[in-house]
């Protein structure tokens, strides 16, 4: 709606431009700190679990932003989140560990697999949007969940199988990097730098198409297919290459999940994986790079923090009981679904919004936030 | 042939459960513009209750109370969590519907375990025989109730004053405010409609030979595929493709044990529901409200 109701130069015109290559030129200072946090961030970081799920957050970030392209920039909701990263992860699992290909054949073509799959799904995808998309999208993870079970001999089954390792040269990435016999990164420092580092790729392919010709065809039709239509948009062109950037990064997130895992089964591509995508990108912010990094961050982090304090709650039980009993998991996937409800009740631009709310707080008091800018 | 007629009748039955279902889910639809992922708890919540109550009281009563707790569950979701976000984004209606099902799912396996429990149907094992077809009491106890109450539905919504409002704000909701109709109370009316009939569809859906178990809840995602091929908007439909999906089930589960790993009646409906849509966007009954551009 906005693209043809508001036109450029009439209200812009107090504010400026955008430049185009914003990431490196205004939020310098920003992504600038935040990439040097991240590099530090695990020399001195020395709880495991933590940085387990720092890992699990930059690896399902890429899957985040790919989700972002397609319901945030694109506008369609998508529910088979979970089927294309499934196709990812068997594709990435049968060309590196049963082939033997090295990972840089494997994790693309693990993406490109994926893009395959949703070029497939375009053709009816585009054809209806709203519920009925969402629908639609949700047979795929069924029918899929369905092939992996069936398909034993590239799935294990439902005993599953394990993934493609990450070797560089002959050093596995899971055993820590080695320097002659010295260790220069154990384990996890070492995939949260090529977690990290396929991040920040992923990252800067989505800034730029955000700020590309085609990113701008994708807000269009967000806001209105047919207005995007009229202004000369090839609507049916453009959703089908949001299906495929999408499916491109789950596949390469879902490839990068199981490799970190190490043996993955079936089961895991369920519906509630697709779940935690969206909620990824509505809690974390609509349309941003950083909105889709925070939400990947609070739910990787929330269930986690939930089961570990839970430990410390005395109508908490210890283990599974098959005759009911609140136990920390279940505590902990019930606070989930809550504090999704209660941040769409209550803060409808997710905690993105928060947190540059609170950040503009901090500063005002200090004299700084000279340009008062909309975040859009 | 006596095979063939004993399937298609406990396909119609089954198919009529998933009917009531998505007569549920349509119901929600029209009445307050969101469909509801939660349904499914809705029905797990009825089926537990029913199965709590029942070694305490007689089992109209059981059944009565496990509506009257499904319906106050429904009515409370709709007030606090729901109605807040009318006029959203279908994307944030859809999260905010999963995550109040993973809350209900979550909820039902602290009160309830993991584990399997009786069924809670209204009659149990035996069957009765017509001509050579053998037919389980069961499944002929879920059609005659289920015919029951979908009459009862349909002239609930085409023969009384509540009914009439329900229609006009489904058509529309400007339009009915003006005509001094409460919206709001008819967002309340259409939830609990369809927590009622979730409740119905809860004890035919673990009666004799299926059982109280986690699961059921994903079982009533089945209805999804039911409402899609029926069309979103339709009460028709809803029937319809509910008849669709358990003939398809059922018969599946027979005729197609060899193929694909003896499952491919669970991913049946999906497929289906997939061509419909491929071929009739907007279902077989439901309004064709979908431009092309």
């Amino acid at each position: 709606m906005s693209v043809l109701t508001s036109p450029p130069g009439a209200h812009d015109a107090a504010t400026p431009r955008p430049r185009p290559h914003r990431l490196l030129t205004r939020g310098r200072t920003g992504v600038g700190l935040w990439v040097v946090a991240m590099l530090v961030l695990p020399l001195v970081l020395r709880s495991e679990l933590w940085l387990g799920i720092g890992i699990f957050t930059l690896i399902v970030g890429v899957g985040a932003l790919g989700m972002q392209v397609i319901t945030g920039l694109a506008g369609q909701i998508s529910l088979g989140h979970a089927f294309f990263m499934g196709i990812g992860a068997y594709s990435s699992a049968w060309l590196g560990a049963d082939k033997g290909l090295p990972w840089w054949l494997w994790l693309p073509a693990a993406g490109l697999v994926a893009a395959v799959a949703g070029a497939l799904v375009a053709p009816v995808a585009v054809r209806i949007r709203g519920l009925y998309l969402a629908v639609a999208t949700l047979a795929l993870v069924f029918i899929g969940l369905y092939v992996w079970e069936t398909w034993t001999s590239l799935s294990g089954g439902v005993n599953g199988r394990p993934a493609a390792p990450v070797l560089f040269g002959d050093q596995d990435l899971s055993l820590g990097v080695m320097a002659g016999d010295q260790m220069i990164l154990d384990a996890f420092q070492a995939w949260w730098y090529f977690a990290l580092a396929i991040l920040l790729v992923v990252m800067l392919l989505t800034h730029n198409l955000k700020h590309s010709r085609l990113g701008r065809a994708f807000m269009a039709v967000r806001d209105k297919d047919v207005a995007a239509a009229v202004v000369g948009v090839p609507v049916t062109r453009t959703k089908t290459i949001a299906f495929v950037i999408s499916s491109f990064f789950a596949g390469i997130s879902g490839a990068l999940l199981v490799s970190y895992m190490g043996y993955f089964t079936p089961s895991q591509w369920h519906l509630m994986l697709s779940v935690d995508f969206i909620a990824m990108i509505v809690i974390g912010g609509m349309g941003t790079v950083s909105g889709a990094l925070l939400g990947a961050l609070f739910v990787r982090a929330i269930p986690e923090v939930v089961n570990q304090t839970s430990g410390f709650l005395p109508f908490v039980r210890k283990g599974m009981s098959t005759d009911g009993g609140i136990t920390g998991p279940l505590l902990s996937g019930f606070l989930y679904g809550l504090v999704i409800v209660l941040i769409l009740l209550f803060e409808p631009n997710g905690i993105r919004a928060l947190a540059l709310r609170a950040w503009r707080r901090l500063l005002g008091p200090l004299g700084g936030s000279r340009e008062r800018r909309k975040t859009s | 042939m006596t095979l063939f007629l004993q399937l298609g009748f406990q396909g119609i039955a089954l198919g009529l459960v998933y009917g009531l279902i998505a007569l549920g889910f349509v119901i929600m639809f029209k009445g307050s513009h969101t469909f509801n992922f939660a349904h499914g708890g809705f029905v797990a919540i009825g089926a537990y209750v029913v199965l709590t109550l029942l070694p305490r009281m007689p089992y109209l009563f059981a059944f009565l109370g496990a509506v009257a707790i499904t319906v106050g569950l429904a009515l409370v979701v709709e007030r606090m969590l729901i109605r807040g976000l009318i006029g959203r984004s279908v994307t944030v209606v859809v999260l905010a519907t999963l995550g109040i099902s993973t809350m209900l799912h979550n909820a039902i396996l602290m009160v309830w375990g993991v584990g399997r429990h009786d069924s809670v149907g209204p009659v149990g094992a035996g069957t009765t025989t017509v001509g050579s077809v053998v037919l389980p009491n069961s499944a002929l106890a879920t059609v005659v109730v289920s015919v029951v109450v979908l009459a009862a539905v349909a002239f609930f919504f085409q023969r009384t004053r509540h009914g009439l409002a329900l229609r006009a704000t489904a058509s529309s909701q400007e339009a009915a405010l003006a005509q001094g109709i409460d919206v709001g109370r008819m967002f309340a009316l259409s939830w609990g409609l369809a927590a009622f009939l979730a409740v119905t569809a809860a004890i035919f859906l673990a009666s004799f030979p299926r059982v109280v178990s986690p699961s059921i809840g994903d079982l009533a995602l089945i209805a999804i595929p039911a409402i899609v091929i029926g069309g979103m908007d339709s009460l028709i439909g809803a029937v319809v493709g509910g008849l669709v999906v358990g003939l398809t089930q059922v018969l599946g589960s027979n005729y197609l044990s060899d193929i694909g790993g003896g499952r491919l009646h669970d991913v049946l409906p999906y497929v289906l529901m997939l061509l419909v849509l491929l071929v009739r966007p907007y279902g077989l009954f439901g309004s064709r409200s979908i431009e092309r551009v």
